[in-house]
């Protein structure tokens, strides 16, 4: 089939154009591809991060790439495309919504079941969890922003449930 | 064939994990300032005192590091300066600041999963309890590469599959263990051929199940395709035992009177070695003397022996010199 940007040149890339709220599958020559800045980075070396932007619903924001970034490391999103390599543990979850997908097509889960640090075991862990909210909680009040603070005590109160319940 | 005869294949069983310490940034993002800071901050909780005595191998110079890199303890890849910590027997080790801030490892002879892994898993605890380690609930231990996101355990054996590679079978035996989640991979490679018929084995996926399911499955599938290894060598000798008898004698015969030897061609020559022995059409030398020498004959070995970069001439005469003198013991048997 044709380019459906230029309709001239044989289609060579399936890409998700994004038109502010719906995704849409089109299949643009490479020239277009690029010019209309849709051409996938080319990384021959690493495999999981040249999978990132073909899953099948992840979509090529291109908005995305360029602008994300970690805030605590400053890895950009491209970057990581590049390289394959994260920098540091904050990037997890800037990167989340493209890393859940492609955890989940390459491990087969997205889900840790293992084993976990003893800090984040049982009642301490726990307690850990209540003190870092109740600092998000104050921080959320200091900012008068009362919706999440509400959401921040309910949180705190289910963990304190939880601590006082039956402990397993 | 008995249980032993089957893991007399399993060279060595070594498990891994990958851990970072919470709130810095990955090696990759460090400059060496902050990698030392790390450096101090695991090599102040390592376990000291009995059975737990550490060598730190400060910046390993080049020839160290090389046969490191030999020994399987670094990742080949790896270039700048790194730390490596290694129990007195060195079962254990710690390597710092290469990939991520710690890998934990521990390396036995033979068909060892369940004790390596247990090892690793002694030790990551005892660190556990001094450095709290990068982890979200969801993606489990973070790593810089999200292929070790999870448990961050890599388990593999190191393995020696000669009857699966003569009879063509190894394709499907990769393909088959690639279903329940393996990758199987050449040891050394040479035009796409794994020479000296020596695989690796190990779990390719690291997240979603736990460690014991991960290292149960590996243990389990490892014994499955030793069993196969060993019906294919009764196959081989059932149908070519003069042609793999001559093989043999003659791989014996190179070795010990050679005065050169490539990487490659000793590969070859040591896993003739070690099939006729697995077999008993060889005697007089261990298993465990044959897989030292599978060490001993890399160039990074060889180098750090003599103390000095070698060129290739060098090289290749004391590791011929070396084949010379550790095989000439070995005895033919078989007539």
């Amino acid at each position: 089939m044709n380019c459906e940007r230029c309709g001239k040149h044989e289609a060579a890339i399936q890409v998700e154009a994004f038109d502010g709220k719906q995704g849409q599958t089109l299949y643009l020559c490479a020239e277009c591809a690029r010019e209309s800045g849709n051409s996938p980075a080319f990384s021959a070396n690493p495999f999981m991060a040249g999978l990132l932007d073909s899953l099948e619903h992840s979509g090529l924001k291109v908005e995305y790439i360029r602008t994300t970034a970690c805030a605590k490391c400053g890895t950009t999103y491209s970057q990581y495309r590049q390289t394959g390599t994260l920098g540091c543990g904050a990037c997890y979850e800037a990167f989340a919504e493209k890393l859940k997908p492609l955890i989940r097509r390459t491990q087969g889960s997205e889900r840790h079941v293992g084993k976990s640090p003893a800090r984040m075991q049982g009642s301490l862990g726990i307690q850990r969890q209540i003190r870092l909210q109740r600092e998000e909680l104050e921080s959320a009040v200091q900012a008068e922003d009362y919706e999440r603070a509400a959401k921040l005590r309910d949180k705190i109160r289910l963990l304190e449930a939880e601590l006082g319940g039956p402990s397993s | 064939m008995t249980m032993d005869q089957l893991q007399e294949a399993v060279v060595r069983s070594r498990v891994r994990l990958a851990r970072n310490v919470e709130g810095k940034a990955f090696p990759s993002k460090l400059n060496a300032v902050e990698k030392e800071q790390i450096k101090q901050q695991i090599f102040a909780v390592l376990p000291t005192g009995k059975g737990w005595e550490w060598q730190a191998y400060k910046e390993a110079s080049d020839l160290a590091l090389l046969n490191m890199k030999a020994r399987g303890f670094v990742r080949p890849q790896t270039m700048d300066a790194i730390w490596i910590a290694r129990s007195q027997d060195h079962v254990l080790s710690a390597v710092v600041c290469e990939e991520d801030h710690l890998r934990i490892q521990a390396y036995l002879p033979g068909f060892q999963l369940k004790k390596a892994h247990e090892l690793a898993q002694q030790l990551e605890s005892k660190l556990d309890a001094k450095l709290d380690f990068a982890f979200d609930p969801d993606f489990g231990y973070l790593t810089a590469q999200v292929a070790n996101a999870g448990t961050g355990l890599r388990a593999s054996i190191l393995v020696h599959l000669p009857g699966l590679s003569l009879t063509g079978l190894m394709d499907r035996v990769s393909v088959a263990a690639g279903q329940v989640g393996l990758t199987i991979q050449p040891h050394f490679r040479s035009g796409g051929e794994a020479t000296g018929h020596l695989y690796r084995i190990s779990n390719q996926t690291t997240l979603g199940r736990t460690e014991s399911e991960l290292v149960e499955t590996l243990q389990q599938v490892s014994y499955q395709i030793l069993q196969r290894e060993w019906n294919a060598r009764e196959t081989l000798i059932a149908s070519r035992k003069t042609e793999l008898l001559d093989q043999i004698t003659r791989s014996l015969g190179t070795l010990i009177y050679a005065r050169k030897m490539g990487l490659h061609e000793a590969l070859d020559l040591w896993s003739n070695i070690r099939l006729g022995l697995n077999v008993n059409w060889l005697g007089n030398m261990e298993c465990d003397q044959l897989n030292d020498i599978l060490v001993q004959l890399s160039a990074g070995s060889l180098q750090e022996v003599a103390g000095q970069k070698l060129t290739v001439h060098e090289l290749e005469s004391r590791r011929a010199s070396l084949m010379r003198e550790q095989f000439a013991s070995v005895l033919v048997l078989e007539e």
